[in-house]
């Protein structure tokens, strides 16, 4: 169920009030929000909560016995199993035909398969938000292997923390140790809740309005026939995109978290104005931060991270960035897109260390017009590395590429509403966070009539832009 | 008793619940607000009839498919995909292979061979029409039904004589007498200016029946979005004046509508599979001198000054040595000085026989702007081009007009049509209906009441006037089908055509076509 839809209103309007209404039993509160929750996911496909509640039941089984058993095979025994069913259903329904249908290709072009073999492809829908889900869980089972949280005794509170409908389909990817404590205690809506929560809300929505509009204004077309654009309107068109993803997925991410307050709960940041970030991994530490932090504490330093000599360190951080860029979907151009980023993570790592070598320091305070270049060389990065994501394969990516290099310099076919629009979002991305702080802080103060007709203005406006059919998320197909 | 279990509540949970009482109380006020107010109004209504069912998902409405499904045939689906990505942005393609025979006898009744029809000369004057007849002891283009198979709208012509002129040339192409050319000048509005799906019908006509060249080619551009298939046009240096905005008292702005003022050194490059370059230009006192050359091959200055007496129309023809199938020749235009020069555009042909299909495409244009044209200046420009078949594609722009006057559109259109065959009255003629155009209502793209009222209308004066109709907004899907093309990927939200768009309705027309001329000789053989 999209935020920015009529049925998630009125869903949460009466999720509202039917849980502040069971605040004084704690567990029925919990017991309703998990039926909530599921009813929530069962409006993208029914059949599919089944693929969210087998690993559950199964991961609160393995942690317990993890938990309750001394035998190291035991445990390491309980937490293959967990991770094989994680990660084959993952890999079942989101990597399998593209495994096959490559490794077929291969074998077709050294002539171990005909031609025209008919290969067994399964073609299922991709279960919404499998790839947060399975991380979620993942991250508890073997927290409670290397003994640094759990077991959650309720299995409940568990399966809420899974399936809590703000995070469940798109993020951000909660650790069970940041959610479960906090069903744990008595919840609380405090006036800074309130505001804060509907202050995220309304910038949510109008971040993603503004997306939504960026992207069927100028992105989509564009991507829908690259042929028709000069070199310096695709340019342009990948600064709309990045611009377009960051609202579209931070946005969504504001409500999500601005929803999760007002049930009297907190969700952990997932961004911090990304397009300020002076280098590859430092935009990384600001953009889908949550992410980032799974694939650190889970893959990074369990394979070692730069312990283990310069030459793994750089495998290291080229394996998990490939492992990143994958995650998002089994396409080619997933695959580049977390190559090329890996490739320059390297990079400003080979940098800091010719600098330590030379005596200097490894990490800079850059300043000034320094500070400046280097922003504007990651964000240039950044945006053109967006083409393989925004891309719907190599081939289309190629095509987008390829005009980019056209020499065709003419600017013919955005207007000037695209431009302002553009240069508006880019200002306020780039504004002084204390003038959001202050804002916030403002609202605060606002009367509830107040607030309520800022809350049905960022609706109207969003109604008016888009309609009354919501444009889904763009991380919904990850 | 409300009051009582509010004033229980906590402060906040107070605060919370009244934001949530005020957003409901306004979402419920809009349906206060009367719909016609306008779309901005109406879309404030959380919700109203025809809007997906809340929660479709659980209930198990895809709400969505409906949309992704075009009605188009298979044929026509796979059109759209049906040339590989680097062949839809090639200016310039492999000339199209050798035409297809038939079989001397064929089953259905073969033409005869007409009376001898001289191969027409660039510079000749306007002839009358040839009757042609089609026999059955000549060996013609072969229709094969797969040609139009999965067509999607056929050529609409009431009088069953419309389109004689145009299927008589094409006849006498098909049957591959030498120097017979059938030319097709299609006008038309942004949705031709990229040369998009006249292209592709371009192509396939030419496939089918040999290429009479490229056609016309403006000299100077007259927009940023104007290209040109089929041609590497290169303009540099020149001054335009389109018809579009009436800029130019004289009204002389050439065939293809766009005039190009050039100083000296101004200059168009156009590389074709053409023998022959035509110029369009505007002969005047102390006009200067404009040169004409093709690489490897004869050079020639033409002075476009007139020693005295009222400006008036010529032309000057440039014929290179030979063509060579995989290499194209490089034609160029240049302003030398000694005086201004005033220039339409180029036509570039073979000596054929084939089919050549103008693309005239001006941005912006609604079909009414045709009337800045100068009505002398334009006949004799059409009289001259000798078009067999005249099209008219407008009615896109005119859909902004939601109070647009019909009775006095319909007039005009009739103005226009009557201006254009003015030079040459037995061309055929074919109006084309616009593409469907939609506006946003609740997020969805809905018809334009408008473009369903000029439809009739477009119909009734395409009659009048003895024209015949491509409906193209019925044969693209009709009503809502612009909404199924944008979710296809065939077509952007303002209208305007994808490149499998363009395939998809070059294809849709170049099958009425072949289907109209094969109806056509059945019909003439009997």
């Amino acid at each position: 169920m999209a935020f920015n839809s009529l049925d998630y209103a009125l869903f949460f309007i009466f999720v509202l009030v039917a849980s502040w209404s069971l605040v004084r039993w704690a567990s029925y509160r919990l017991f309703f929000l998990l039926a909530a929750s599921v009813f929530s996911y069962m409006c993208s496909r029914k059949l599919y909560i089944l693929l969210v509640l087998i690993p559950t039941v199964v991961d609160y089984l393995t942690a317990l016995g993890i938990a309750a058993s001394d035998d190291p095979r035991r445990r390491k025994l309980l937490l293959g199993i967990s991770i094989a069913l994680n990660l084959g259903l993952l890999g079942l329904f989101k990597y399998y035909d593209f495994f096959i249908t490559n490794v077929a290709t291969g074998l077709q072009s050294i002539g171990l398969v005909p031609a025209n073999a008919s290969l067994p492809v399964l073609n299922l829908a991709l279960p919404v938000g499998i790839s947060f889900y399975t991380f979620q869980t993942m991250a508890y089972v073997i927290d409670v292997y290397r003994g640094t949280w759990g077991p959650i005794k309720s299995f409940l509170n568990f399966s809420l923390v899974i399936t809590f409908f703000p995070h469940f389909v798109a993020g951000p990817i909660v650790l069970a140790k940041e959610l479960s404590p906090q069903f744990e205690r008595p919840a609380e809506l405090t006036w800074d809740r309130v505001s804060d929560g509907l202050f995220l809300i309304i910038k949510g929505l109008l971040k993603k309005t503004l997306a939504d509009w960026l992207g069927s204004n100028f992105v989509d077309n564009v991507y829908k026939d690259p042929s028709q654009f000069t070199a310096t309107e695709i340019l342009l068109s990948t600064y709309a995109y990045s611009m377009q993803i960051y609202g579209d997925f931070s946005g969504y991410t504001d409500m999500a978290l601005g929803s999760a307050k007002l049930l009297g709960y907190e969700l952990p940041e997932n961004f911090r104005r990304p397009y300020l970030a002076q280098s590859v991994a430092h935009f990384w530490r600001r953009w889908h931060m949550t992410l980032s932090r799974w694939v650190r504490e889970y893959v990074y330093f369990p394979l070692g991270g730069t312990r283990k000599g310069q030459l793994r360190a750089y495998g290291n951080i080229m394996l998990t960035l490939v492992i990143m860029g994958l995650w998002h979907g089994a396409n080619w151009t997933f695959f580049w897109y977390g190559v090329i980023h890996g490739a320059m993570v390297c990079v400003n790592r080979w940098s800091n260390q010719r600098r330590k070598a030379a005596g200097l320091e490894e990490e800079v305070e850059h300043t000034g017009l320094a500070l400046l270049w280097r922003v504007f060389l990651t964000f240039q990065f950044v945006s053109l590395a967006r083409i393989l994501f925004r891309a719907e394969n190599l081939a289309h990516a190629e095509r987008v590429a390829s005009r980019l290099v056209s020499g065709d310099f003419a600017l013919v076919k955005i207007s000037w509403t695209i431009y302002a629009v553009m240069a508006g979002a880019y200002l306020i991305h780039w504004l002084p966070p204390r003038l959001v702080d202050s804002t916030r802080v403002t609202f605060r103060h606002v009367p509830a009539f107040g607030k309520g007709v800022a809350l049905a203005a960022a609706c109207g406006i969003a109604a008016m832009v888009k309609g009354s059919n919501p444009v889904p998320f763009i991380y919904f197909a990850f | 008793m409300l009051l009582s279990l509010a004033s229980a509540l906590p402060a906040p949970l107070k605060h919370l619940y009244g934001v949530g009482a005020t957003l409901v109380v306004l979402g419920l006020l809009t349906y206060a607000l009367p719909d016609d107010w306008g779309k901005n109004v109406t879309a404030l209504k959380p919700w109203v009839e025809g809007d997906a069912p809340l929660y479709a998902g659980f209930r198990g409405i895809d709400t969505r498919q409906a949309d992704k499904d075009t009605g188009l045939s298979e044929e026509l689906l796979a059109e759209a995909g049906a040339h590989p990505a680097e062949a839809e942005d090639a200016d310039l393609v492999a000339p199209p292979p050798v035409v297809a025979k038939a079989p001397p006898k064929a089953p259905t009744a073969a033409p005869k061979r007409p009376a001898a029809a001289p191969a027409p000369r660039p510079d000749a004057p306007p002839t009358p029409p040839v009757a042609v007849k089609p026999t059955d002891d000549a060996p013609a283009v072969a229709l094969d039904p797969a040609e139009w198979k999965g067509i999607s709208g056929e050529l609409e012509d009431p009088s069953g004589k419309a389109l004689d002129t145009f299927f008589r040339a094409l006849h006498r192409t098909a049957r591959r007498e030498p120097g017979a050319i059938t030319r097709i000048s299609h006008w038309g509005a942004s949705v031709i200016a990229a040369d998009g799906f006249t292209s592709v019908a371009r192509r396939k006509l030419q496939a089918l029946f040999g290429s009479g060249g490229k056609g016309w080619v403006n000299v100077a551009p007259g927009s940023k979005w104007y290209r040109q298939r089929d041609v590497v046009y290169k303009p540099r240096g020149w001054k335009d004046r389109m018809v579009t905005f009436d800029s130019l008292k004289s009204g002389r702005y050439g065939f293809g509508g766009v005039a190009a003022i050039g100083a000296p050194g101004a200059v168009s490059s156009y590389q074709a599979h053409a023998t022959r370059l035509e110029l369009y230009y505007l002969a005047q006192p102390k006009g200067g001198e404009v040169e004409l050359a093709v690489e490897d091959g004869p050079t020639q200055v033409v002075s476009t000054a007139l020693p005295d007496g009222a400006a008036q129309d010529a032309w000057a023809t440039l014929v290179a040595p030979a063509l060579d199938p995989q290499k194209p020749n490089t034609f160029t235009v240049k302003a030398l000085g000694k005086g201004p020069v005033h220039l339409y555009g180029v036509t570039l042909e073979t000596d054929g026989p084939g089919v050549v299909y103008d693309c005239l495409g001006l941005i912006g244009t609604r079909a009414d702007r045709l009337l800045h044209f100068d009505e002398t200046h334009i006949a004799a420009q059409v009289a001259h081009r000798k078009p067999d078949l005249i099209v008219l594609d407008f009615g896109g722009n005119e859909t902004g007009d939601e109070n647009m006057n019909l009775r006095l559109y319909e007039e005009s259109y009739k103005d226009v049509i009557r201006r254009m065959r003015k030079g040459r009255p037995e061309a055929s003629c074919l109006v084309l209906t616009p593409v469907d155009h939609a506006e946003n209502d609740r997020g969805k793209l809905v018809t334009k009441p408008i473009l369903r009222r000029m439809l009739p209308v477009m119909r009734r004066l395409a009659k009048d006037e003895g024209c015949a109709v491509f409906d193209v907004w019925k044969a693209m899907g009709g009503e809502g089908s612009l909404r199924k093309w944008v979710t296809n990927d065939f077509a952007y939200a303002d209208s305007h055509l994808t490149a499998g768009g363009d395939r998809v309705l070059g294809a849709m027309l170049y099958k009425a076509i072949v289907k109209g001329y094969s109806d056509w000789r059945s019909k003439a053989s009997r």
